[in-house]
C-alpha cells in the first residue's frame, strides 16, 4: 500500500502557497509529519512569521527552511502535482482517491476506512497504489490507520490510475451523445443543454477568452 | 462558452450584439470544457465547435488554431443535413 498526500494549494492565496512550501521543506529535514500537524493546529493563520515561528518549535535548521522558503526550490514539484489533480477533474479540497475511487470531501473517517477496505478486499494480494489526497486548510481528522502504518510517499499523483468520474475516458466523437452541463448565462439564469433536448439543434463554441473576435 | 467569468463576459457582450446565449465555464474552473475535452492547460478552452442534434447526438466536431477564424461552409452544410432529416 502507497499513501500520496498533495497539498492542494488555493490559487491566489499566498497563505497556502507558503504552507505548502513549508511542509515541504519540513519533509527535506524529516519533520513533515510534525510540521503537518501543527498547520492544521494554526490554520487557517499561517503567515510568514507565524511559519517560521513552527519551524523554530520543531527544532528545524532555521537557516535551511528560510532559504527553502525564500527561494521557493520546492514550487515547481507542487505546481505540477496541482496540475495533475486538476486533470483528474479535482477542484476541491479535500479529495481523497483510493485505488481509483474518488472521495470528496471530508468524509467520517469509517467512509475512507469502507473504500480502503473494499479495495484491500477485492485486490487480495496485488500490490496496490492508492492516492489519498489532503489539503493543507481543511482538517480531515488523522490519516487512516492503515495508510499511517505502512509507507508514506511524496510523489507525484499516479495518473495511471483510473478515475471513473472524472475526465472523460473517451473524448466526445460525432454520432455519441453530447455530455449535459448546467452554466451561468449572461442576462439569464443558467442553461442546461438537456433544455434544448427535442426542441432545437445546438451550436455549441468554445471560445478561448472574452473579447476574441466571435 | 468561455471559462472567463460573467461580469467578463457581461462586459464584452454590452460591446457587441449576440442573439445568442453565452455561457460561462469559471466554476467549476473549465469543468464542461474538459468534458468536451477541449480545455488547455492554461485554463483557457480551445477555440472549438459542437454541432448537437434535437436528439441530444454530436454531429460535428472542430477544433480549430486559436489565432484562426474556423470557417462557416462546413458548419452550415452540417446544420442543413440536419435541418433537412427532420
Amino acid at each position: 500500500m502507497r499513501f500520496v498526500l498533495v497539498p492542494y494549494m488555493r490559487r491566489y492565496s499566498h497563505d497556502s502557497e507558503n504552507a505548502a512550501l513549508a511542509a515541504w521543506a519540513a519533509w527535506d529535514q524529516g519533520k513533515f509529519w510534525e510540521m503537518h500537524d501543527l498547520l492544521f493546529e494554526k490554520a487557517p493563520e499561517l503567515d510568514r512569521p507565524i511559519l517560521d515561528d513552527l519551524a523554530r518549535q520543531l527544532g528545524l535548521d532555521m537557516n535551511k527552511f528560510r532559504k527553502a522558503m525564500e527561494e521557493k526550490s520546492n514550487l515547481p514539484e507542487l505546481k505540477e502535482n496541482l496540475d495533475r489533480v486538476h486533470q483528474l477533474d479535482i477542484w476541491s479540497t479535500p479529495t481523497a482517491i483510493i485505488n481509483g475511487r474518488v472521495v470528496k470531501g471530508a468524509q467520517p473517517i469509517e467512509n475512507y476506512r469502507k473504500v480502503i477496505d473494499e479495495a484491500l478486499g477485492k485486490s487480495g494480494l496485488t500490490p496496490w497504489v492508492p492516492a489519498y489526497l489532503k489539503a493543507l486548510f481543511h482538517v480531515l481528522g488523522p490519516a487512516p490507520a492503515h495508510a499511517q502504518s505502512r509507507e508514506f510517499g511524496r510523489g507525484k499523483v499516479p495518473l495511471y490510475i483510473k478515475v471513473p468520474d472524472a475526465k472523460p475516458t473517451n473524448e466526445p466523437k460525432v454520432g455519441e451523445e453530447a455530455p449535459d452541463f448546467t452554466l451561468p448565462s449572461v442576462g439569464d439564469a443558467s442553461i442546461s443543454l438537456k433544455e434544448y433536448r427535442g426542441k432545437k439543434n445546438v451550436l455549441l463554441s468554445f471560445l478561448p477568452a472574452a473579447f476574441t473576435p466571435v | 462558452m468561455l471559462t472567463d467569468n460573467l461580469p467578463s463576459l457581461k462586459a464584452w457582450t454590452q460591446g457587441i450584439n449576440v442573439s445568442f446565449p453565452v455561457l460561462s465555464d469559471y466554476w467549476p474552473h473549465g469543468h464542461t470544457a474538459l468534458k468536451y475535452d477541449v480545455l488547455r492547460s492554461e485554463g483557457i478552452a480551445e477555440r472549438a465547435i459542437f454541432i448537437i442534434d434535437k436528439k441530444g447526438i454530436i454531429r460535428y466536431i472542430d477544433v480549430h488554431d486559436i489565432n484562426e477564424d474556423p470557417g462557416m461552409n462546413a458548419i452550415i452544410r452540417t446544420l442543413e443535413e440536419i435541418e433537412g432529416k427532420k
